[in-house]
């Protein structure tokens, strides 16, 4: 044992004899009769388990060789997750749904040992009255200024109804579960609490003792700002935890206006810059449609980053290289299969804001993708676009390239802008496409190793959208219309690695013709798409 | 003949209280080693044994209270300095409160390296308490704080370590 050890100890073994004497038996025997119990904003409870979390503290006295560690999330069976109004305790594997709703302040939290359908309401309600008889649910609900005047006991108790087993009516929601309820005000605040949990004839024992573990840790506290969830919606919690002691969560859920899933992460519970903040690219998620390969979003966070993205599910493991540190794997989740989604959801918090890349590989060990991650920028395409030099149909610089595309007559060129302002012209698509597009493509490089590429041509007339399938999501691509009506279309995208196609859509979104970047050549099963 | 605290817990009136009555003083002391307050402390101490006592039926292994009380007084702890932080204006990230003037004299060294123990953030103060005062190995401190077992140790060497730079930096 060293010195410093020594003195802890002595110092430690001197503090506790001015420890103070415990408040009397009876007050806390009272209290301990009860089985629930809140605390106020002096002192709020997180029941059974913490988020484990190594908090770089003091960046000043532990500096760069710490960056790219990974933040460990929480370890073991036991998951705490901070929303609005609600802090809820259970153990793995559940599903958690969290729904928020703008018009009232209210969260409601469901928590089940299967999937409960993510798309509808919360279990045994008009809209989805069913559960599996090994099933457990728990809904609470938590709103600010609701509930009927008057005096309820607390804590909370979970009461048998009058349903109750044997209730087995057609139509009967959860017919044939046993039902319990509570409802109350949190003491010293407006905070209506009203909870259901049903407990299917055939649950085993363990789950339902957890289900009432997990309702005993509920905590309810109005929070400082809010965390989470998009209003209104459902959604599907796939990870949370803490950096820097301060809560994050990845959700998932149907997107509002527009056809896929929306990824979203939320951090901090508190003003946003006080709580450590947010730089780069900040909070916030994807709409994933359909994910062909791998989006990856790092947000930057008190100097810790918070690296998450979506993959698709062929991928086995995705494994983080930051730069300086060692690798480790991301956390993989896969939504409940009900939510639809086609991608798998990866989270990786780590120390500090490092660059570095992200390895994907398959069942069998292959590396199936390596893409580069910096804290300020995510997978979307980063190109410099500039006004185009006289003449030019489009310009911009790219990893360090300038770049131009210049109609010529019988061709459009892609050429380089060099030192000396000479162009040279690196590829060529044909003016007069013999399907619907025509098709060329290009791949710069710095000293660095990175990578930018252009794909460009011309579109026929009755193309009105050109989709781009890369690495990162689709998107439709620039299209500009030359004086004659000639459409050339262009896309610039980083990291430039040529796999995927472009496909060419008319007016009714029928796919006129795909190509693939790699080899430039028609496919036959373009990827699936929809239209702007 | 010991008696486990599931035959305590059984029998009621009197289980209850002797239970409180036998864990409390090291319940506080825990509290207030993290804690540094004696008032919090002992509030600390009470809504530990109350949460932990509460569910009592629910515990899947009743002979492991010690375990489920002290792990619930560091969550206690260290929330507490969380929603302190929120509440309060921003402090410094490497302190969030100042230790009280201490009461009669005492070596200089030993007010530097609590003072330092203070600054440490709350779960790296409750490791090292759990390490250093329970006396609890890796697996245990581990188990209290309610994550791996190198995260742990991770906590403990950056808690030392972050001891170690103040001190030094104080001289």
């Amino acid at each position: 044992m060293n010195d410093l050890e020594t003195r802890l100890r002595d110092l430690l073994s001197d503090d506790a004899r001015r420890a103070p004497a415990p408040s009397g038996a009876p007050d806390a025997v009272r209290r301990a009769r009860r089985r629930q119990f809140v605390v106020g904003a002096a002192a709020a409870v997180t029941a059974l388990a913490c988020v484990a979390a190594v908090a770089l503290v003091a960046v000043q006295l532990l500096p760069s060789r710490n960056r790219g560690r990974p933040l460990d999330t929480e370890d073991g069976a036991l998951r705490t997750v901070h929303v609005p109004y609600i802090t809820i305790t259970y153990e793995e594997p559940r599903v958690l749904m969290v729904w928020d709703q703008a018009s009232v302040p209210t969260a409601v939290v469901q928590l089940t040992n299967f999937d409960p359908n993510v798309r509808s309401d919360p279990v045994c309600s008009i809209a989805n009255p069913t559960m599996p008889d090994d099933g457990v649910v728990l809904v609470v609900r938590a709103n600010v200024g609701g509930g009927p005047p008057g005096t309820y006991p607390w804590p909370l108790e979970l009461l048998s109804s009058k349903a109750g087993r044997g209730d087995e009516a057609e139509g009967a929601l959860c017919g044939g579960s046993d039902e319990y309820w509570a409802q109350g005000r949190v003491p010293n605040s407006d905070i209506w609490v009203w909870a259901v949990a049903n407990v299917g004839p055939e649950a085993s024992a363990a789950d339902r003792e957890a289900l009432f573990a997990t309702f005993d840790s509920l905590v309810f506290d109005q929070p400082f700002s809010k965390i989470g969830v998009d209003a209104g919606h459902g959604a599907v919690v796939l990870g949370s935890g803490e950096i820097d002691e301060t809560p994050w969560l990845l959700t998932a859920a149907p997107a509002r206006e527009q056809p896929g899933i929306a990824l979203q992460l939320d951090l901090g519970e508190g003003p946003d810059h006080e709580q450590g903040g947010l730089r780069g690219t900040g909070f916030g998620g994807v709409v994933v449609e359909s994910i062909e390969d791998t989006w990856v979003n790092p947000s930057v966070m008190a100097d810790n980053t918070m690296l998450f993205g979506a993959v698709h599910p062929d991928v086995a493991r995705v494994e983080v290289r930051p730069e300086g540190a060692d690798p480790f794997d991301a956390q993989l989740v896969a939504p409940p299969a009900s939510l639809g989604a086609t991608f798998t959801a990866f989270a990786a918090p780590m120390n500090g804001a490092p660059t570095g890349t992200i390895v994907t590989h398959d069942a069998a060990g292959n590396v199936i993708r390596e893409i580069a991650f910096h804290p300020d920028r995510s997978t979307w395409p980063e190109i410099e676009q500039r006004q185009p030099p006289a003449g030019a149909i489009a310009g911009g610089k790219l990893v360090g390239s300038e770049w131009e595309l210049v109609d010529v007559g019988d061709a459009i060129h892609l050429q380089e802008r060099t030192e000396n302002a000479d162009a040279s012209v690196l590829m060529t698509a044909p003016r007069a496409p013999e399907a619907a597009i025509s098709f060329a493509a290009h791949t710069f490089a710095n000293d660095t190793g990175e990578t930018a590429s252009i794909v460009f041509g011309v579109a026929a007339p009755q193309v009105t959208q050109v989709v781009l399938f890369t690495s990162g999501l689709p998107g439709s691509v620039q299209i500009d219309t030359l004086a004659d009506g000639t459409q050339v279309y262009w896309q610039a995208f980083q990291p430039g690695d040529l796999k995927g196609q472009v496909i060419a859509l008319d007016a009714n979104c029928e796919v006129l013709q795909a190509v693939d970047l790699a080899t430039g050549e028609r496919v036959a099963d373009p990827k699936p798409t929809s239209c702007d | 003949m010991s008696v486990t605290v599931t035959e305590r817990a059984k029998a009621e009136p009197r289980g209850l209280e002797d239970l409180y009555l036998r864990h409390a003083p090291g319940a506080v002391r825990l509290a207030y080693l993290i804690t540094g307050d004696p008032d919090l402390a002992k509030d600390i101490a009470q809504e530990a044994f109350v949460h932990v006592a509460g569910r009592f039926r629910h515990l899947r292994f009743p002979d492991a209270f010690d375990a489920y009380l002290r792990r619930t007084i560091v969550n206690l702890c260290t929330s507490h300095f969380r929603h302190a932080r929120i509440e309060r204006a921003y402090v410094e990230r490497h302190g969030e409160r100042q230790e009280p003037a201490e009461q009669g004299p005492d070596a200089g060294d030993r007010d530097e390296l609590r003072r330092a123990l203070r600054r440490l953030p709350a779960k790296q103060r409750a490791a090292i308490v759990l390490r250093y005062y329970e006396d609890l190995p890796e697996q245990g401190v581990a188990d209290a704080m309610r994550c791996s077992v190198p995260a742990a140790r991770s906590l403990i060497s950056r808690g030392m370590q972050t001891l170690r730079t103040i001190v030094e930096a104080e001289r």
